[in-house]
């Protein structure tokens, strides 16, 4: 054993997995595709652009201490950044690429820290220039200072929205509404987690009230149900939804835009873990399908390793916390010794995901949310199909994700199905698909590669 | 209520056995017909191949199949009643000879070609880069070129079979594996997950597969798996209007209408899983094709998968009666998508009648037990 552990992604669970790791005496490689380290929630935006921050004085200051610890291991690591880890095959053999050459590296261990994409519900003019994921237009925000619109709606269901409208707010948009599906109400219904989670939810209360002082009031039970626009968004209609998730006749509310956010919770990107054949589960709520880890973040598969939300939604807390007690057992297992205890940080972990589980009450999404979608909907972008030609295929007898996807190409585009699997699933459940949906294969490449790099062996360092 | 009879049960319900299905229905509509496949629509080789078809053959059974079956893919939309049909593109084939053996095989094979009317060009170098004008020319010594080959979508092109069949009163079920299959007195009795079928007569369609369920009856046919691994690419500017086959390499390259380009090649691996990614594969397949076709350096990977196809000794299909009366195979040794429509027909003529005038009779499985091999000089 030689000791080498690759962490792939750089957000807080990748850089505290990166830290002990390289305490523990490991060789690390850190890899990923953005030109600095942070992440989505921990972006940070070029040098040259001298941004003002965004976001609470708590989490700045999270973020300030992480990397600032970061900064104390950086030079005893391998910085790969602008790289794509791109393929995962059992070994582990980890292949990645940047513009211009690829290198297969054989590392002992691989930590996987993707994080998780955004998810949205299908409604007519959802695919609409000017309707965003409110993750995207904070990530604006963030890391080039870009402010995505002047007027803007924003419809979804958890925390994300609020921040998002308070930046937004902050940055000088006009919110002209915010519907959230549920109220946060829903976590009273925990006082426990509510306590444990007492920071995050005084944070909760700090965006609360910028909104306020904006003259925002957040509409709970209320979500965008048709965006309007001919070349782009122009307006959109907003109703009341029931606890079924069906709109409520009669309720609905024109609202002008030139910018509708979504969120409706996150898709995991464990097409990694997945591709290298690591057992995985279907939770909706936590991210879609998910590799089935140990609580050291050990996979089925040996030597591969995951942490942070890219194994689960637990928010940004829980991810460092976890990055730490899985760069510990990785490192261990490529040292071949015993891993050090993470006393401190599997307390931490454990109060923030008590938290984590009452917060994601205000993720449930009923089964009526996919009846927005009409006929014309599109539902898988990347290949253009629409609810009507699911419809099509499910009367077909096709209801198994694999079948639908190769009787209609939905899923087979670009992105892979990160963006239309779970709203396929859920559809074809409507029409008795089953619950939940089987395991889905990943395959190479995770990324798009281009084919000149691939070809092009640089040696692996 | 899963089905528990049928006359001719059909065994693996890609390409070749909804075609057996389909053909056996067109000939008798009372037929009472069963499909069944260990799992899902389109998730063997079937859908998984890189969707090209041709009629560049060598011998007069391949030929007159692949022409029969272009006629039908050509008609697709009105023979399945598929109006979107299946996205036929005849923008021809060109298979790339780099040694003179190879051209002397294209020579041949083009006279047998030009006898039995399908349309066919010997190309010399500076003729291939004409044609193709991105092609590298390094090592080239000439290329055949076939104007009546190109693409199709394996997935619509089995979904109007799938449909025409049922609408024909097939039975099709899918997750649902014959796992032994035994004499009875009169036909056969295979066991399923959801119960036994009795049938008269097993047409077995499972391609690679066979010999799981031949073997224990004493038939010994020599069937075995070559995995094969393919791409898609990101879409590019359209440049590339033919199929590129360079034998030489066993690489295939050809762009889609809507830019993406699918490159497929073999590699020699060790067998195993039939649907994996060998970690070699991917570095290996960019470097041929950007050999061949340097521009495509320029675009990005976008997903790779895998298969397996047949492999005969001859690589030739088997098609036929076994040793066992009632109890028949139909696999294509890498021709499965594009000569189904035929085999199908084929086959039904067999089962219904008996016998054949095909040319196709010589790919009987008995050929085996006497020695005399069929060869085929456009195997790639």
């Amino acid at each position: 054993m030689s000791g080498h552990v690759a962490i792939v992604g750089t957000g807080p669970a990748g850089l505290a997995a990166a830290i002990e790791a390289a305490r523990t005496g490991a060789r690390v490689t850190l890899i990923d595709e953005a030109p600095r380290e942070g992440g989505q929630i921990y972006r940070q935006p070029a040098p040259e652009l001298d941004l003002p921050p965004v976001g609470l004085p708590g989490e700045l200051a999270r973020k300030a201490a992480l990397l600032a610890e970061f900064g104390t291991v950086r030079e005893k690591l391998e910085l790969r950044f602008q790289t794509t880890a791109h393929s995962l095959y059992p070994g582990p053999e980890l292949q990645i690429a940047d513009a211009t050459a690829s290198a297969r590296l054989t590392p002992d261990a691989v930590i996987l820290a993707t994080g998780v994409g955004e998810r949205a519900i299908p409604f007519p003019g959802w695919t609409l220039p000017g309707v965003l994921y409110a993750g995207g237009a904070q990530a604006l925000l963030k890391a080039q200072g870009v402010r995505a619109g002047d007027r803007v709606v924003i419809s979804g269901a958890g925390a994300l929205p609020l921040a998002v409208g308070a930046q937004m707010a902050e940055a000088g948009a006009e919110i002209a509404a915010l519907a959230l599906l549920h109220s946060p109400v829903r976590l009273l219904m925990d006082p426990l987690a509510l306590w444990a989670g007492r920071g995050i939810v005084a944070e909760g209360l700090q965006y609360l009230a910028k909104l306020r002082r904006a003259g925002v009031r957040p509409q709970t039970g209320w979500a965008a149900i048709h965006a309007h626009g001919v070349d782009r968004l122009e307006a959109v209609t907003l109703a009341r939804i029931g606890g079924d998730g069906q709109p409520v006749a009669g309720s609905e509310r024109h609202v002008e835009a030139d910018l509708l956010l979504l969120n409706y919770g996150f898709t995991a990107n464990s097409e990694l873990a997945r591709m290298a054949g690591a057992e995985h589960r279907y939770d909706p709520a936590m991210g879609g399908w998910l590799p089935v880890a140990a609580r050291d973040g050990a996979t089925s598969v040996a030597g591969v390793y995951v942490a942070g939300d890219g194994a689960g939604l637990r928010g940004a807390l829980v991810a460092e916390a976890e990055g730490r007690i899985v760069g510990a057992a990785a490192a261990a297992h490529a040292l071949g010794g015993q891993s050090v205890a993470q006393g401190a940080a599997e307390a931490r972990r454990a109060r923030q995901e008590r938290f984590q589980r009452a917060l994601r009450r205000t993720l449930d999404l009923p089964g009526g949310v996919w009846n927005w979608a009409t006929e014309d909907t599109t539902i898988c972008r990347c290949e253009g199909i629409t609810a009507g030609r699911l419809a099509r295929a499910f009367a077909d007898g096709h209801l198994t994700l694999d079948g639908i996807k190769r009787s209609t190409r939905c899923g087979m585009g670009w992105c892979g199905g990160r963006t239309c699997l779970q709203a396929t699933a859920a559809l074809a459940r409507a029409a008795g698909g089953d619950w939940p949906p089987a395991e889905m294969r990943a395959r190479p490449v995770a990324r798009p590669v281009p084919l000149g790099a691939l070809a092009n062996p640089a040696d692996p360092a | 209520m899963s089905a528990a009879t049928a006359d001719v049960l059909v065994i693996g319900a890609g390409t070749v056995g909804l075609a057996c299905a389909w053909a056996l229905l067109e000939r008798d509509p009372t037929l009472d017909a069963l499909v069944l496949d260990a799992g899902d629509f389109a998730c063997g080789g079937s859908g998984r191949n890189a969707s090209a078809f041709r009629t560049l053959w060598s011998r007069d059974f391949n030929i007159l199949m692949s022409k029969e079956s272009l006629a039908v893919f050509r008609d697709a939309a009105a023979v399945f009643d598929y109006p979107a049909g299946i996205d036929l593109r005849e923008e021809g084939y060109l298979i790339l000879a780099h040694d003179a053996a190879t051209m002397a095989g294209f020579r041949e094979a083009s006279a047998t070609l030009t006898r039995l009317g399908v349309p066919c060009e010997l190309l010399d170098p500076d003729q291939t880069l004409r044609r193709c004008s991105g092609l590298s020319g390094e090592g080239l010594t000439g290329a055949l070129f076939g104007p009546e080959c190109g693409t199709a979508s394996p997935f619509s092109y089995l979904d109007a079979l799938l449909g025409a069949v049922r609408r024909m009163g097939g039975r099709v079920e899918f997750r649902r594996p014959v796992e032994r299959l035994a004499a009875e007195s009169t036909g056969y009795r295979a066991e399923t997950p959801g119960g036994p079928v009795s049938a008269s007569r097993v047409i077995l369609c499972t391609d690679w597969a066979a010999p799981e369920l031949l073997s224990p009856l004493g038939i010994d046919l020599p069937i075995t798996a070559q995995p094969k691994e393919a791409m898609v690419t990101v879409p590019g500017p359209r440049q590339l209007d033919v199929t590129l086959m360079a034998p030489k390499t066993g690489l295939g390259v050809k762009q889609l209408a809507r830019g993406n380009f699918i490159l497929s090649m073999t590699l020699d691996r060790p067998p195993g899983s039939q649907d994996g990614s060998t970690p070699t594969w991917l570095a290996a397949c960019a470097r041929e094709s950007i050999t061949l076709y340097p521009a495509l350096a320029g675009l990005a990977a976008l997903r790779c998968w895998g298969g397996a196809i047949s492999k005969t000794p001859d690589m030739q299909a088997i098609m036929g009666e076994t040793e066992r009366a009632g109890l028949y195979v139909a696999v294509s040794a890498y021709k499965g998508f594009m000569l189904s429509p035929a085999m199908g027909r084929v086959m039904a003529e067999i089962v219904l009648t008996g016998e054949t005038n095909h040319p196709a009779r010589a790919l009987s499985p008995a050929r085996f037990a006497t020695g005399v091999l069929e060869s085929e000089l456009l195997t790639i």
